[in-house]
């Protein structure tokens, strides 16, 4: 009674991805662009300078690149979850960081497979499994690399709200973060299990909504968005997500944006550990631009590396209002506007 | 009520408990008195569109109080005044996307004076306060589109809001004393829990644990509340009725359910004795019959079917109430 609305829909609609981050030097971001001419989502690479974009693939209009391109540990490869109508739900599929040799590894028609990540040794990956269609409930999976082996790390569960999502990795391997709804009654939250499955516990408090964690390189750390209701300059949004982080151990809550005009999430540990880049939306979701910000400081205003060509007005008044704010960011460069749209990034170390 | 004060303040509140138990005794002997036959009004579309009812608590003489006009919004939450002789109910239509929006309505329980007490689209869930002075509601936030719960006395002046408009709440009830308020609510990220405050919205406390996901309270006794087990949940999950203390303590599932059964729309008989309820327990197409039993979940009865035809969307219509009679 009273039912909420499917929860699949949303986590599928609003492409919030599972990013992995591995320790390592800077190297390349990955993010996806929608093509006007093809009608497609792409995976496209850039430096966090905002130069060198390239484009790795180029898909038909009935593939949907699902939460993003996640990079292999040595930042040879990425992983990147296809999903289409036709013949199958979801595919997994994997390419080198040049785009060369896209394949997919594990294809399974009955159910929808998305939201895939690297394990630390590059053995695994974990993705999340939803029912054909997309239907809830969903459970976090994983597969070797090469497609073998199929488990389940958390189970369907006979009530079909319960979504377990957006699974990533600890860096050394132990753990999986994964983001649940209605486990518990809570709405929304990020947990922590083992590796293999056991020891489920919920990391963030139900009040802030939380989703789509990113551990920090050393894994003491995890980055996540919210869905909590977020009021400010006499509105209010809802969902308002902004860019939260928390200790391993649960302590250490604490927001680390906060502007009500836009929608933060999509966050994404630079190898390093010294920045974030997230993904910033406008209230509506129309339009995007990723965003560096240095965590090293605190409320360090983030510059825009690549913004969505569909806002030129606001990327103006943007530019205008906030030129030398953005040389504090962690690449102490210059605001750096590129001319189209971008969205789920996730930061890759250098090659090794 | 005097459990919840004496859980935070005890020193203090032990002499109000004593203090007040001669006239928590004396409502509770007046309720045993008061006629049980009373009357039961619930939302049917047997029709052809979603009306007003009200009938015995045995099901019989059952008859057609509205005739307004036909709309999608089936959750009118009829409730009685507390000298049995009104009704309030929720009514509107959906615009133009879809989107419910509802007023306060007042009639009498012979169906007449059909009275519209609120014009904003955006009053529901009114329920009498014991006095007859007030309701409490949901009014939606044109901030945030979401329900905040309210108080207005009954002519729709005097409009308070009482709760945050950051979370959705959804069905409100005063105690018997009127001094609290006990609601549901998403409060601080959850499916769906109970929380109690006093009548002027202070003191704000959640009453229940996230895993039990109550909602759809009854208006409460005067130490006791009957609500639904597994709120917004899918409907392969099955609802069922709990009862508990005021202070969230005690906490008794009175119905087990049968295979998935919804047993939902809990309300107490005036004496506080008995409870009205829907259930799709019996029924072979999941339509919602009216049920009644005792407050300790025996004596169950169905004591009407085919209040809806083809059912109702996520089983939110029906929503029984119990008011005594009008003498």
């Amino acid at each position: 009674m009273i039912a909420t609305a499917s929860v699949v829909a949303v986590l599928i609609a609003t492409t919030r991805p599972a990013a992995a981050t591995f320790p390592g030097e800077n190297g390349r971001i990955s993010f996806l662009e929608f093509n006007n001419v093809t009608n497609a989502v792409d995976v496209y690479t850039i430096n966090p300078e905002g130069s060198d974009e390239r484009q790795l693939t180029s898909l038909s209009q009935t593939q949907f690149v699902a939460n993003g391109a996640q990079w292999s540990p040595d930042g040879s490869q990425l992983v990147f979850p296809v999903v289409t109508n036709n013949p199958v739900p979801g595919q997994i599929w994997v390419m080198n960081a040049d785009g060369s040799n896209q394949h997919a590894v594990f294809t399974d028609p009955n159910n929808l497979d998305f939201n895939a990540t690297f394990s630390p040794d590059g053995r695994h990956i974990a993705f999340t499994r939803c029912q054909p269609n997309g239907f809830p409930p969903c459970a976090i999976y994983q597969i070797r690399s090469d497609g073998s082996d199929l488990t389940a790390l958390t189970n369907f569960d006979p009530n079909p709200d319960i979504v377990d999502a957006f699974p990533q990795y600890s860096p050394d391997g132990q753990h999986v973060a994964f983001t649940n709804l209605t486990r518990e009654g809570v709405l929304e939250a990020n947990y922590v299990m083992n590796a293999d499955g056991s020891d489920v516990h919920r990391l963030t408090p139900p009040a802030i909504g939380a989703a789509n964690g990113d551990w920090s390189p050393s894994g003491e750390k995890l980055a996540f968005d919210t869905n909590d209701p977020f009021c400010g300059g006499g509105a209010c949004f809802f969902p308002n997500p902004e860019i939260w982080m928390i200790g391993g151990n649960g302590e250490g809550l604490q927001r680390i944006t906060g502007d009500p005009n836009f929608l933060d999430f999509n966050p994404s540990w630079a190898p390093q550990g010294n920045a974030i880049v997230f993904e910033q939306d406008d209230s509506s979701f129309t339009t995007s631009q990723l965003l560096i910000l240095n965590i090293d400081e605190e409320r360090a205003t983030p510059a825009v590396i690549h913004k969505g060509s569909t806002r030129r007005f606001q990327r103006a008044a943007a530019a205008k209002a906030t030129p030398n704010k953005s040389a504090r960011t962690a690449s102490a460069r210059p605001l750096q506007i590129l001319e189209d749209d971008g969205f789920t990034p996730h930061w890759g170390p250098v090659p090794h | 009520m005097r459990a919840i004060h004496l859980k935070s303040t005890f020193s203090v509140v032990v002499t109000l408990v004593v203090a007040f138990l001669p006239l928590i005794r004396s409502r509770d002997v007046r309720a045993a008195d008061i006629d049980e036959n009373g009357k039961i009004a619930f939302v049917g579309n047997q029709s052809g569109s979603f009306q007003l009812y009200i009938m015995n608590p045995d099901g019989s003489h059952m008859t057609q109080l509205t005739n307004l006009a036909p709309t999608t919004n089936e959750s009118w939450l009829p409730d009685f005044s507390p000298d049995g002789k009104r009704i309030t109910f929720s009514y509107g239509q959906s615009d133009a996307s879809g989107n419910p929006h509802a007023d306060i309505f007042v009639i009498d329980v012979d169906g007449t004076n059909l009275t519209q007490i609120t014009h904003d689209g955006l009053s529901a869930v009114s329920r009498w306060s014991p006095d007859g002075t007030h309701f409490s509601l949901l009014k939606q936030s044109t901030r945030t589109n979401r329900g905040v719960v309210a108080t207005m006395r009954v002519d729709g002046s005097n409009l308070r809001l009482l709760t945050s408009d950051l979370w959705g709440v959804f069905r409100s009830g005063y105690t018997p004393d009127g001094g609290h308020i006990l609601w549901e609510t998403q409060e601080a990220g959850f499916v769906s829990v109970l929380w109690i405050m006093n009548s002027d919205g202070t003191n704000q406390k959640r009453l229940t644990s996230a895993p039990l996901k109550a909602g759809l309270p009854s208006s409460p006794s005067s130490d006791h509340v009957v609500f639904m087990r597994n709120q917004n949940s899918p409907s392969v999950v099955p609802t069922t009725l709990d009862k508990m203390r005021l202070d969230g303590s005690d906490i008794d599932q009175l119905t087990q359910p049968v295979g998935n059964s919804h047993d939902g729309w809990p309300n107490y008989s005036p004496s506080r004795q008995k409870i009205v309820f829907t259930s799709d327990r019996l029924s072979s197409d999941g339509s919602l019959d009216i049920f009644t039993m005792n407050a300790d979940g025996t004596g169950m009865k169905r004591i009407a079917t085919g209040v809806t035809v083809g059912g109702c969307a996520d089983q939110n219509c029906v929503n029984p109430a119990w008011g005594r009679s009008s003498r």
